[in-house]
């Protein structure tokens, strides 16, 4: 009897990474610890003076330039906000979601899409900031319903929450590296790793622990990246455009947010892949299935967005002619054309070809796209709620301009973004690529088998 | 072969302004447009059951707070809204839009979806629930300008279609020339003996109806905010002991 | 998995045709019972047919009842079908193998089923068979694709065709299989079904790919179809009820009641066909799981939608809400959706111990389907009964006898169907447990002994 896989998918090469031994693995994780390269070293510089730039126009342009009375100067951190979250803040949900997915494919990239973690503190003083601009709940649209001390309080402790599970969990999933770091480079003088990898020996109680960490604030994080995305989408966006409660939207935005996720995952695969020395662990198998499921968010995109479209068209009453108008159409069209071209268009036409997916090119640039589209998006949607000078009405009765960007914004923008890549980087300091622990750990679940007359590979499941 | 292109009259858009002021609660434009419409009789049991057919009804409301509580009423027709919501929910097409204004019915086309019912928010649409009956002395009475409708479809006001009809024809008779005010009238409005209901053609400026919404402020549409654009307008209740404020 | 047990293939293959020759006393009495049932639902269905709509409870502003939710009930339990086999299958998830039958099977009969009851409710069903079956085009009478009923016997007759040809498609080994091993009337109809397979190496190449095509093309038609019944709701005007998230939300919905129907299929099946070395604790482990995330995205969705109905305080959404989560039955109902179809199953899904237990995973997935009927009902039904101030006519509405006839024999309705399926073609696809049986491997590590699965690359 012929089997399913063999026609679905046609002979493939077998992945380089399952023939290293355990040695070799090692060898490749510690070599950025041990020796830092200068593309390395360039790439921090630059992100890190993007950072200091960034920071800088935070507190020229809003904060000393028009304090927390004037919310339209506050546009472009809530953009940034936005755009922080819906990357460095969902990549992490990818590691979880390809965790529970259990396949072995995902051994490479977990520990990529978890390094963008380490981002997260720059979303979370951004929403400090940020949250002073919003009025009261009084009278307005709100998701609170009067709570005490809300919006403030409470938005600030769910995003130190979700902040703090993303550092522990990018902490938990690479403690055993960190074990492996301190006995491999630090054997005679005790250091960072020394200290950080606490006094994990790799018992199997030790283990266990590590195990359910992992399973437990992964599910955490994605429940909290979840209700965060919510609840930001909804006081940053929904309560300040009058009139709209499109119940959809929360959940599109945190799509668009996993689908960007994956997208810098795909992007930070072909970097590693190309510059990082990773090339024998990140091969078409990553970017395969790695851009399948991005292709299937961007679907999702699409319909999430329809969704509210079709229900608005078919109601055309003011209130929702007006929320079309403002959202779509009128002052943020192009703006919206370029999202919808780059989050939904490019992952359909470039990834639906199955061959374009099974290399690295296709889904690189597809990934590039989506980042672009979701800055785009963000900037459209953040303009539009926080143009509103009325945000009292029952209906929006006015449509306002278009906010136009001046330098400061714009460099605001880049800058932190930029500044949170340099966190980023930093963490690759004590953080090793690849995952060793992972990678051997998938060595150990395969076996050569002889199937007839070809030889056959043997994937361990584990229960 | 050539044909002599006759001039159309301008389409007139037939509207209907009802002035709450004048409304006395009567009934007797629901039992006009009971006779003229071949109405089934709604029995005690159709109102109990909640199945009660009246293409314009009268409902009453209380305005105000307990000792100075004050009854009042309100006809409701079909709003023939411009934007009608019953339409594009139709998979049949049995209700449109004619180019005069009216939101029509067609009895045959429909299989009794229901779903125009379900959208229309003044629940001016009615479904025969049953096979209608007449008692047999009644037989005779049916108005045979106008259909009777069968079980399993819905049926709405028309503005009185048959008589808009008849008048446009005779019109069309009579060298072609618009519908002169007056010519037609629904039933409702005829019976009304205060004359709170009057019909016309609003694109007509000098039409009573275009008169009676031009010169007041009192016009109001119900349930304007959905947009749907009613062309039933109401007139609101002066009130002598509410002190005197200014704007509609 | 130490309940896995290498079987040989005749076995195998004795073990899950026995249903086909073999008639159980629990199947007669199952047969009776549910035919009886069915009795009563032609009965009540004549009856309406007879004398009109007027036989239910239906009333002025509540035109739409017991029939369309139930309508929007079984059209969800199609939704497993696609989920489990097209999903899973696309996935490569090597537990969907037993389950993929019943599933697609269900998917089939309760579209069927829930196609019954728009039609029966319309005014006059004789129009209606000729307004969604062939059209005459010649006399000009168009259907207008504005309409969500429009739009929605297009998607659900789409599904249901290509469940059909899903269906079908799998089934092509098994009725060779079949065909092989019957005589008599049986053997010619297997002969005919098995369009001439032979297991050649061409023939199981094209069965495969469109199995895997079928299955990608379902899975927008699948999306598509809840999503255009909640449409139906959506696109009107009604508070509460015109809500953009309802698309999605009746997706995961759907999905959520129907693979919980799977368990409850599941362990019907093990305990009517004794398939306990097939449909093993593993299969409802790994089903388990899935309704974890499952029902968790769509407490999401459920909480998106109350929320945002509150979210702009307008009296004419409070109104409804104020009745949804205070009135009777709604209070009831609210209880129902929150008790049955989130906080008593899904904890108890989340622990291992209870995902292996059948009994335990029979009686949430029933309590789910309880859950998500409430819902249903508590969606659309207080959405027409209170409009806004300006509608008047504020009525409540009580189903007749007539209707909860028409519910409870439209779940005969599926089980004779399925019942009736069994008889004639086996309930587990054969030729998948066989392709099972031969991936299944087994790898040391340490001390351990690992399951495994064979991946050609």
């Amino acid at each position: 009897m012929a089997t399913h896989a063999e026609h679905a998918h046609g002979h493939r090469r077998v992945q380089r990474t399952w023939d290293l031994t355990p040695q070799q693995v090692v060898t490749d994780g510690l070599q950025r610890i041990r020796a830092a390269g200068s593309s390395y070293r360039l790439a921090l510089i630059i992100s890190a003076i993007l950072g200091v730039i960034g920071v800088i126009a935070l507190i020229i342009r809003p904060i000393i330039g028009a304090g927390w009375g004037d919310r339209q100067a506050w546009t472009y951190v809530a953009a940034t906000f936005g755009f922080l979250m819906s990357t460095v803040g969902s990549a992490p949900c990818f590691s979880v979601a390809m965790r529970l997915t259990r396949g072995h494919w995902r051994r490479p990239v977990n520990r990529l899409a978890e390094l963008w973690g380490a981002g997260l503190i720059v979303p979370f003083i951004l929403l400090v900031l940020l949250i002073f601009v919003l009025p009261n709940t009084e009278g307005r649209q709100t998701l609170w319903f009067g709570w005490w001390a809300a919006p403030y309080l409470w938005d600030i402790v769910m995003m130190l929450a979700l902040t703090i599970c993303g550092y522990g969990f990018l902490y938990v999933a690479s403690l055993p590296d960190m074990a492996i770091a301190r006995d491999q480079v630090e054997r005679d003088r005790p250091g960072r790793f020394t200290r950080m990898a606490r006094g994990f020996r790799g018992t199997v109680y030790q283990w266990q622990i590590i195990d359910r960490g992992v399973a437990y604030l992964g599910a955490l994080y994605i429940l909290l990246y979840v209700g965060t995305m919510t609840v930001m989408a909804s006081e940053l966006i929904l309560a300040l455009l009058p009139g709209d409660n499109s119940a959809i939207f929360p959940a599109a935005y945190t799509v668009a947010g996993l689908e960007s996720g994956i997208a810098v995952t795909i992007i930070a695969m072909a970097v590693f892949r190309r510059w990082g020395g990773a090339g024998e662990y990140l091969e078409s198998e990553q970017f395969f299935a790695a851009s399948k499921l991005m292709l299937a968010l961007g679907l999702l995109w699409f319909y999430f967005h329809w969704t509210e479209f079709v229900i608005w068209w078919y109601g055309r009453t003011p209130r929702e002619l007006s929320l079309l108008k403002v959202l779509y159409f009128e002052p943020y069209f192009w703006l919206f054309v370029i999202a919808f071209a780059c989050m939904f268009l490019a992952p359909l036409f470039v990834l639906v070809w199955t061959r374009i997916r099974m290399g690295i090119a296709g889904p690189t640039v597809a990934a590039c796209l989506v980042v672009v589209g979701q800055a785009v998006d963000q900037v459209r949607l953040m303009s539009a709620s926080f143009s509103i000078p009325n945000i009292y009405e029952k209906e929006l009765s006015i449509i306002p301009n278009a906010y136009i960007p001046g330098v400061f914004d714009i460099l605001l923008y880049v800058g932190l973004a930029g500044g949170a890549f340099a966190l980023v980087l930093l963490a690759l300091k004590v953080v090793a690529y690849p995952s060793i622990w992972e990678i051997t750990a998938g060595l150990w679940l395969r076996a050569r088998k002889q199937y007839y007359k070809t030889e056959v590979t043997l994937i361990g499941k584990p229960n | 072969m050539s044909v002599t292109q006759v001039p159309m009259p301008p389409t007139p858009k037939w509207g209907m302004v009802i002035d709450l002021d004048r409304c006395t609660g009567c009934q007797s434009c629901v039992v006009a447009c009971q006779a003229e419409n071949n109405i089934p009789i709604n029995t005690e049991e159709a109102y109990l059951q909640r199945r009660a057919i009246e293409w314009i009804r009268v409902e009453r409301y209380w305005e105000g707070e307990f000792p100075n509580i004050k009854a009042r009423y309100i006809p409701v027709p079909c709003m023939h809204c411009s934007d009608a919501p019953c339409e594009p929910v139709c998979p049949v097409f049995a209700t449109y839009h004619t180019n005069e204004g009216i939101n029509m019915q067609i009895y045959n086309r429909c299989i009794g979806t229901r779903y125009c019912s379900v959208n229309c928010h003044w629940h001016v649409r009615f479904f025969n629930f049953w096979q209608p009956k007449w008692p047999a002395s009644l037989e005779n009475q049916l108005n045979p300008d106008v259909t009777v409708r069968t079980r399993g479809v819905m049926e709405k006001c028309t503005f009185c279609i048959q008589r808009v009809n008849h008048a446009e024809q005779n019109a069309r008779l009579d060298n072609n020339r618009a519908v002169r005010d007056g010519e037609v009238n629904t039933a409702c409005a005829q019976a009304c003996p205060t004359r709170a209901i009057v019909f016309g053609n609003m694109n007509d400026p000098q039409s009573v109806v275009s008169r009676a919404i031009a010169g007041t402020d009192r016009g109001y549409q119900v349930l304007a905010d959905l947009g749907t654009n009613p062309s039933v307008l109401y007139l609101k209740k002066l009130d002598p002991d509410a002190p005197a404020q200014s704007g509609a | 998995m130490q309940e896995r047990h290498h079987l040989p293939e005749d076995q195998i293959i004795r073990d899950l045709l026995r249903p086909v020759v073999y008639t159980s006393t629990m199947n007669w009495v199952a047969f009776i019972v549910l035919g009886g049932v069915l009795t009563a639902f032609v009965f009540a269905a004549g009856w309406m047919f007879y004398w009109g709509v007027g036989v239910t409870g239906l009333n002025r502003p509540n035109m739409w009842g017991f029939m369309i939710v139930n309508f929007v009930f079984w059209i969800g339990i199609s939704h497993a079908g696609v989920m489990i086999s097209a999903i899973l299958r696309l996935t490569q998830a090597e537990w969907r193998r037993p389950v993929t039958r019943a599933a697609e099977v269900m998917t089939m009969f309760s579209l069927m089923t829930a196609m019954t009851f728009p039609f029966m409710h319309t005014g006059r069903p004789w129009r209606t068979a000729y307004f969604v079956f062939p059209y005459d085009f010649w006399r000009g009478i168009w259907p207008d694709v504005r309409s969500a009923l429009v739009m929605d016997p297009s998607a659900v007759f789409t599904y249901l065709t290509g469940t059909i040809l899903f269906v079908f498609v799998t089934m092509i080994p098994d009725f060779a299989i079949l065909r092989d091993r019957s005589t008599g009337w049986r053997h010619g109809l297997y002969r005919v079904l098995a369009l001439g397979f032979r297991g050649q190496e061409r023939q199981w190449k094209m069965q495969t790919i469109s199995g895997f095509l079928l299955a990608a093309i379902m899975l927008s038609i699948f999306v598509s179809v809840h999503s255009i019944v909640s449409w139906d709701f959506a696109f009107s005007l009604d508070p509460v009820w015109h809500s953009t998230v309802w698309a999605p939300y009746f997706v995961i919905g759907a999905v959520h009641s129907g693979v919980s129907a799977v368990v409850t299929l599941m362990a019907l099946m093990r305990w009517l066909f004794k398939f306990d070395s097939y449909l093993r604790p593993e299969h409802f482990d790994a089903i388990g799981r899935l309704l974890v995330v499952v029902g968790s995205a769509w407490m999401w969705f459920f909480m998106l939608d109350v929320f945002f109905d509150l979210f702009r305080q307008d009296p004419v959404d409070l109104v409804i809400m104020n009745t949804r989560f205070f009135a009777w039955p709604y209070v009831l109902l609210l209880a129902f959706i929150f008790i049955f179809g989130y906080f008593i199953p899904v904890p108890i899904w989340l622990f291992r111990r209870f995902r292996r237990n059948i009994k335990v995973m029979f009686w949430t997935s029933i309590m789910v389907n309880v859950g998500m009927w409430s819902e249903r009902y508590w969606l659309v039904v207080p959405g027409l009964q209170q409009k806004y101030q300006w509608s008047f006519d504020w009525t409540s509405y009580r189903p007749g006898p007539i209707e909860v006839t028409l519910i409870i024999g439209s779940f005969a309705l599926v089980g004779t169907l399925l019942l009736v399926f069994s008889k004639l073609f086996p309930p587990i696809p054969v030729w998948d447990e066989l392709e099972g049986q031969r991936f299944a491997g087994e790898i040391q590590v340490g001390k351990r002994t690992v399951p495994a699965i064979v991946r050609e690359f």
